[in-house]
């Protein structure tokens, strides 16, 4: 039993002479799911390339449950569903499904195939061509065809972009039951902060070829700060223990007005210090209120600074 | 095997999917069918029986050359009109990503993908040869004798085949390496070059037909488009594939 179902250890690629990924490393559980951000040309799609073979590493090294993702092993273990849903438009759902059974040397059992297909509910157009679907239906085939070989890990690149919300919304149920009922590792790159958010149990985020920041989101939070903290007192706060609010560096004093402070901490910690600093020198709390910083928010700062406050 | 089965199936399926392509190609391939049939009928073979003085060695001859020209056009044909578009849509739809991404080789990819182009071409090429002449046999030489030439047989059906099988490769090779474009300026470069040198060989007597030059300058032709295979072979990596299809 492999610890980790993905496993990238400081990997580097360059193509066409740019340097794309300088030293990526992360891993996937079984049975999470994994979120996967950056912006664009971050590195994302060539790290998701390497992982299913289609690119080699310049150095470093990824495995598939303990396989080298260079090996037909590997493969073999993993599922995908890539920006462009490579569906044959000329096929039916289940002849398109029924293919990548052969390629994956299944048996091309009908039986297996409608059970796959009444998992993204498309048992009803089974024989329906795959170029008559809609954006949302192709989506959830690409994700049967990902799952027709009943692979260990599904490797899944924006697959809800340029989906209604209501198919988003099926979508992110079904990546959440693949993962945790069915024990599969899902990797999920996204630019969608609120789906992630909603699904994913760790995140790693990359930018410019660096992952730099990855854990759950309380551990992200603890690394980028708690968000905002605010403090109402009942009285105006006096000048001088503004100022020594101000010059400690770790509150994170953003903004005041005459009996309101606001803070965005360096720290989830350093709340109590605030407000035990604030009681110590007389000051009357009446209310304290904290807003965690949300996932867009920590990733928006990530990307515009380059790196972590 | 089954896998390499699998992708040849869905190949000719995304080839023969192009309905109007394969209508350009049937009717490139009766027009041109109709007009050999007819130019041979009315401008080779019934002077020749009308005279009398044709052999039965000459007449085989032309009729050999005939079913050559038949099957080398016909097939080339069907080159040059169903190659770009299903392999543009594979390489910009994401299939041929998707296809990279499982445990086939990209061997097996390009082995299937020059199979599935050659098939079509091949079979109504090479049909329309074989009906050629068995046509021209029954409408006008059923009266006299015909010695049906071995060598321009063997180089129709047998070494014309493996020579478009290596074309077809060699078009892949660079269809999925570089521009899809590229692949078919091979074919629109080949093509032509390769029938009218052959037949302008054959038919002014610069060749022997009726031994084996003819045959031999043929398994040449393949040879050499092998060897080019060989040599590039190589540079056929998933890697390059992927990055062509987003260049």
């Amino acid at each position: 039993m492999v610890e980790h179902s993905i496993t990238v250890d400081n990997i580097e690629k360059s193509l066409q002479g740019r340097d794309i990924l300088k030293g990526v490393s992360f891993s996937v559980r079984q049975g999470e799911v994994f979120g996967f951000l950056g912006p664009n040309g971050a590195g994302k799609t060539t790290t998701i390339r390497i992982l299913l073979g289609l690119y080699s590493p310049d150095a470093g090294r990824a495995s598939i449950m303990g396989a080298d993702v260079t090996t037909d092993q590997a493969r073999q273990r993993v599922g995908f569903v890539l920006d462009d849903d490579g569906l044959y438009d000329g096929a039916s759902a289940k002849e398109n499904l029924a293919y990548f059974a052969r390629i994956y040397q299944q048996p091309v059992d009908d039986e297996r195939i409608t059970q796959v297909l009444r998992l993204v509910d498309l048992e009803g157009r089974a024989d329906s061509k795959a170029g008559t679907f809609s954006r949302g239906m192709r989506q959830r085939l690409a994700l049967a065809r990902a799952l027709v070989h009943d692979p260990d890990v599904l490797i899944l690149d924006e697959p809800t972009s340029g989906i209604d919300p209501s198919a988003q919304i099926e979508i992110r149920e079904l990546m959440v039951d693949i993962a945790h009922d069915r024990n599969k590792a899902v990797m999920l790159s996204s630019h969608n902060m609120d789906e992630v958010q909603k699904i994913c149990a760790r995140i790693a985020v990359l930018d410019r070829g660096e992952v730099v920041l990855s854990g759950s989101l309380a551990e992200l939070r603890e690394t980028m700060g708690s968000g905002m903290v605010t403090v109402r007192t009942s009285e105006p706060i006096p000048a001088d223990l503004y100022e020594e609010i101000k010059s400690t560096a770790e509150f994170g004093l953003q903004d005041s007005s005459e009996n309101l402070l606001h803070f965005s901490p360096s720290s989830a910690g350093t709340t109590p210090d605030i407000v035990a600093a604030l009681a110590r020198r007389g000051a009357r709390i009446e209310e304290v209120t904290r807003n965690e910083a949300s996932l867009e928010e920590m990733y928006t700062s990530i990307v515009r600074e380059g790196q972590p406050a | 095997m089954s896998g390499l089965r699998a992708i040849i199936g869905a190949n000719l399926r995304n080839i023969l999917q192009s309905g109007a392509l394969v209508m350009v190609f049937a009717g490139i391939a009766v027009i041109c069918a109709a007009v050999v049939a007819v130019i041979a009928g009315s401008f080779i073979f019934s002077p020749a029986v009308e005279d009398g003085d044709t052999t039965a060695t000459e007449l085989g001859n032309y009729l050999g050359l005939i079913s050559y020209a038949t099957t080398v056009i016909i097939t080339g044909a069907s080159f040059t009109v169903l190659f770009t578009v299903p392999l543009l849509r594979e390489k910009t739809r994401g299939t041929l990503e998707s296809l990279l991404a499982t445990p086939v080789s990209v061997r097996q990819v390009w082995t299937a993908r020059s199979v599935a182009l050659f098939v079509p071409g091949a079979v109504i090429g090479g049909v329309l040869g074989l009906g050629m002449m068995l046509f021209l046999m029954t409408a006008y030489l059923s009266d006299v004798d015909v010695v049906v030439n071995g060598y321009l047989v063997v180089a129709t059906f047998v070494v014309v085949p493996l020579i478009y099988l290596a074309l077809s490769a060699l078009m892949h090779l660079v269809g999925l390496l570089g521009r899809v474009t590229s692949g078919n300026v091979i074919a629109v470069i080949f093509l032509p070059g390769f029938s009218s040198v052959m037949l302008r060989l054959a038919g002014r007597a610069g060749v022997d037909v009726e031994s084996w030059p003819f045959l031999t300058i043929n398994i040449a032709c393949g040879l050499v488009l092998f060897m080019l295979i060989m040599i590039f072979r190589h540079k056929l990596t998933k890697e390059r594939i992927v990055l062509s299809c987003h260049s």
